[in-house]
């Protein structure tokens, strides 16, 4: 049976329409060449010249192939996978929330890893036993635990996962009683306060081969389910009364996404430390030149978001060289920007 | 007309009298000193009750011998053993204004970047601030506080003893090098910042001979490219203790000569605290670094 | 799987094609009424909205639950939906209470609407799609029915014209027949909707009331409908009458003109009169109307 004409047009429309999926392919092309780029010029820039740094990629010896391969291309790499795990946890946050300025510390990770950190600097320090948990942990492990024992403090607070206002309030009270927390431990040994400072402002300065295997790891680890319960996100988008209706379960699914985003934003925390408005602008700008289900967003998120931390890495290591700008200030530059041309634009549309 | 025996005697004992009371007069003589933000400082004489806000300052004040004029200290300051037991006015940032208050001091001396000046000219109450950061103001500050104090003999004598140890300390270090200048990597925090040369602890480290691999346009306390390090691969890096282990996990540094050989120098507390503040103990700090120079340079 | 565009009753040009084998989920034939309230007591918070209702509500008819504001339309079919838990008494579909069905087939059985929907970036085609979540869920990805589903869902409510569009930048009532369509997807025999002619147009309203209509009578689904235009409720096959917390009376229409159900619930005189065979509100605008 030959099917008629419109019922060919009528299949396609309702498939999706095949201008929107190309787009989409023609985006998601153009970041991976963007992301590629970013890669070749890491390797390039840094303390040497960029004609140095060409030479030693024509003719390598020990001292610039350590550099090159052992220094520039794991800390690019790592940079991109902390970039898209942000990207990919604020896509999710701001599905959760529904707020398309929501972003992956809402519910008191950065404080609780803050707090993680100074926990371990002060267990090195002294020799108070009940820390020495996370003295062995290291920086990265007790930043990590930190972030997640906020969450769940966050969720314990709100007793259920059902009511979004709710977290986020008991995200913010959280948040403030662990700095208020961390201000107080730093008070008793001031000289902290300048890791602390490095580690607020974000470096990706130490990340080698091992840490970047991590965040890869983690980084599929976490875009499985993530593209797998998109659908949940996009029926979460007409309410939760419809959604439930729709055979959804509402508290698994939050439950599911929110651990998600706690894995991935503590993650990237313990290894860059925090470094704002990636988890923000990442799927915000997404969204901006797209129009997009959330299959396609959790898709293009992280892609957007390692790309931004590649190229704030770059900046980061090229302005200032030999020294090097603080990558949290370099990312909080581009996002200040960003917002300001969107509310610009917004003004003027009005 | 001659003078003749008993005019000369007395002229003589109203002279000495004059020349006697002369020093205590000139103690005794308002000071107008300027301090390092400028303002203009009156004294109406040596001060007896001072409160001293920053270590270095503390310990000069007490090598000058006027410990025992001092009512109170911040935290940190820990050298002599005297000032242990004096009531604590806070750190940098955050002094007590109430404790300094109530203990009616006739001169408060601290840092050119505390913020509490203003609030204690508001309430009457001297502030001297000292911008104590490089080895030039170690003999200025000296200087300055033997001015204060009413002791400024003593105060060249100290000067005298530190330039001359500092120069032996130098010397010897030079001497035990061959003439081979190692080049060296001060971190001051795992960032990593490192000390650059014009910054105090790059000084000694200049004066022991050694060069820095931070060049000076970086500033005092560059942020740097942990590439950079590997780049530059120093003989020594000079490094806290706690950071020591794991400077191999750093990607790349593992293949820097001071790591692979261990030639790594760290410093307990109480040395580290020699090493930074520029003060009367700069001697022993940089007879610190010269050992361990010493110790582990190829 | 077979194609439900021919199995069934008749093709009518132009509207929504069912066949009357997707009233069945595969196992149990329709036994007496699908929805049944016992007892039920319906709260908000700690105000009771509803108490004391037992109702029976059958398959192959459009059921309309009226009533003055606040009367707990929405809550009584947001019960029903198995949305909000009732305070005392028993919901029962298909003879099993309402908690005893696993989630996904329950979603199968009862599409509901809500009144309000909030503003979504999704495209008119992809909100339809979600009502077919039920029965693929997260693995499954697009089956051939689905599209089946989608199509004639959407081209019953007239909205395939804008299936590529985004339901933000759709007019009210666009979007009112884009969500009208989402339900109908999912294929449900139970039709649970809060206010579906909501922003609708008149000549849109006959259409859902025709739409309405032919999903009862031609293809047997159980539809129950709140709506508070009183003309458009009187033309559906049973009344549910709501007021002061509780039901009035449920019946036929005739029997809820008989019995005057209407006044009672509004507690005002509600002025019916019949004009072509159909039941029409006068409303009484005269001064001299007022006691």
């Amino acid at each position: 049976m030959s099917v008629p004409r419109p019922e060919v047009a009528e299949l396609i429309a309702v498939r999706g329409g095949s201008a929107a999926s190309a787009r989409f392919r023609l985006w998601l092309t153009a970041w991976i060449a963007v992301t590629l780029l970013l890669t070749g010029g890491s390797l390039i820039v840094g303390t040497s010249s960029i004609e140095t740094s060409l030479g030693w990629l024509l003719s390598p010896d020990a001292q610039s192939s350590v550099v090159l391969w052992q220094i520039r291309l794991p800390r690019t790499v790592g940079a991109w996978f902390a970039g898209a795990l942000l990207g990919l946890a604020g896509g999710i946050a701001q599905g959760v929330f529904r707020n398309p300025l929501a972003e992956p510390y809402l519910l008191g990770t950065a404080s609780g890893a803050a707090l993680g950190v100074t926990l371990s600097l002060l267990a090195a320090d002294t020799a108070i036993g009940g820390l020495a948990w996370a003295g062995q942990l290291g920086l990265t492990g007790a930043a990590c635990v930190g972030a997640c024992a906020a969450i769940l403090l966050t969720i314990m607070l709100s007793r259920g996962v059902l009511e979004t206002a709710g977290l986020l309030l008991s995200g913010i009270v959280i948040a403030f009683l662990m700095s208020a927390l961390t201000s107080l431990l730093l008070l008793t040994r001031p000289e902290m306060w300048r890791v602390m400072q490095v580690f607020l402002l974000g470096s990706t300065g130490f990340i080698g081969w091992s840490s970047a295997l991590l965040l890869g790891i983690v980084f599929l680890v976490c875009l499985v389910p993530s593209t797998l319960f998109a659908r949940g996100l996009d029926a979460l988008t007409l309410g939760d009364d419809t959604a439930q209706s729709l055979g959804l379960s509402l508290p698994w699914l939050r439950l599911t996404l929110l651990g998600v985003v706690t894995l991935a934003t503590a993650a990237a925390v313990g290894q860059i430390g925090i470094v704002g408005f990636v988890g923000l602008v990442a799927p915000h700008l997404v969204r901006q030149t797209l129009k997009v289900n959330h299959r396609q967003l959790l898709i293009g998120a992280p892609l957007c978001g390692g790309a931004l931390l590649q190229g704030a890495d770059l900046l980061s290591r090229w302005i200032i060289r030999p020294a090097e700008l603080p990558v949290g200030a370099v990312t909080a530059c581009i996002g200040g920007v960003y917002l300001v041309v969107l509310l610009w634009r917004r003004n003027r549309d009005a | 007309m001659p003078l003749d025996l008993a005019q000369c005697l007395g002229l003589a004992v109203c002279l000495g009298t004059l020349l006697g009371l002369c020093p205590a007069a000139c103690r005794a003589a308002p000071l107008q000193l300027r301090d390092d933000l400028g303002r203009e400082v009156r004294l109406a004489g040596p001060p007896q009750r001072i409160i001293s806000l920053l270590p270095s300052l503390t310990e000069t004040v007490c090598a000058l011998g006027a410990c025992d004029r001092l009512v109170a200290t911040d935290r940190f300051s820990d050298f002599p053993a005297a000032v242990a037991a004096l009531p604590k006015a806070g750190g940098l940032d955050d002094a007590e204004v109430e404790l300094i208050v109530g203990l009616k001091p006739d001169l408060v001396l601290l840092s050119r970047s505390q913020r509490i000046t203003d609030r204690l000219g508001e309430l009457g109450i001297a502030a001297f601030a000292l911008n104590s950061a490089r080895y030039a103001d170690i003999a200025r500050d000296v200087t300055l506080l033997g001015t204060i104090l009413g002791v400024p003999d003593r105060a060249a004598a100290l000067n005298e003893n530190i330039q001359t140890a500092v120069q032996a300390i130098g010397t010897q270090a030079r001497e035990h090098a061959h003439g081979r200048s190692a080049s060296v990597y001060f971190e001051v925090d795992r960032a990593p910042y490192a000390a650059g040369p014009s910054s105090f602890i790059g000084e000694l480290l200049t004066r022991l001979g050694t060069h820095n691999i931070v060049t000076a346009d970086l500033g005092e306390f560059p942020k740097l490219n942990p590439e950079y390090v590997v780049r530059h691969d120093p003989d020594v890096i000079f490094i806290a203790a706690a950071d020591a282990a794991h400077l191999a996990d750093r990607p790349g540094w593992s293949e820097i000569r001071a790591v692979k050989e261990r030639r790594l120098c760290s410093f307990a507390r109480d040395v580290d605290d020699m090493i930074v503040r520029p003060g009367p103990r700069v001697p022993a700090g940089m007879q610190a670094l010269a050992d361990c120079l010493a110790r582990v340079s190829p | 799987m077979r194609d439900r565009t021919t199995n069934g009753h008749a093709i009518r040009s132009g509207d929504a094609i069912r066949s009357a084998d997707a009233t069945r989920s595969g196992d149990a034939e329709p036994v007496g009424a699908p929805l049944t309230c016992r007892d039920v007591s319906i709260s908000y918070g700690a105000h009771t909205v509803l108490k004391g209702v037992s109702l029976e509500i059958h398959a192959g008819r459009w059921t309309a639950v009226v009533g003055p504001n606040g009367s707990g339309k929405s809550s009584l079919l947001r019960a029903l939906a198995g949305l909000a838990a009732p305070r005392l008494g028993t919901i029962s579909l298909r003879g099993r209470p309402l908690p005893a069905w696993p989630r996904r087939e329950r979603a199968r059985q009862l599409a509901w609407l809500a009144q309000t929907s909030a503003a979504t970036e999704l495209t008119a085609a992809e909100v339809v799609r979600l009502g077919r979540f039920a029965h693929g869920g997260w693995l499954t990805h697009r089956q051939s029915d689905d599209d089946a589903a989608i199509q004639r869902a959407m081209r019953a409510t007239g909205s395939l014209a804008w299936a590529e569009r985004r339901v933000t930048k759709l007019s009210g009532g666009e979007r009112q027949r884009v969500y009208l369509a989402r339900v109908l997807a999912v294929e449900a025999p139970v039709l649970l909707l809060d206010e579906p002619t909501t922003y609708l147009d008149p000549p849109h309203q006959e259409d859902v009331a025709r739409l309405l209509r032919e999903q009862a009578h031609g293809c047997g689904v159980c539809v129950v409908s709140a709506i508070h235009d009183l003309s458009l409720a009187l033309a559906a096959d049973r009344l549910i009458v709501l007021g002061q917390q509780r039901v009035i009376g449920h019946g036929s229409v005739a029997e809820a003109l008989a019995g005057d159900w209407l006044s009672a619930a509004f507690r005002t005189r509600v002025d019916i009169v019949e004009h072509g065979g159909a039941h029409l509100w006068r409303p009484a605008l005269d001064p001299s109307a007022y006691d």
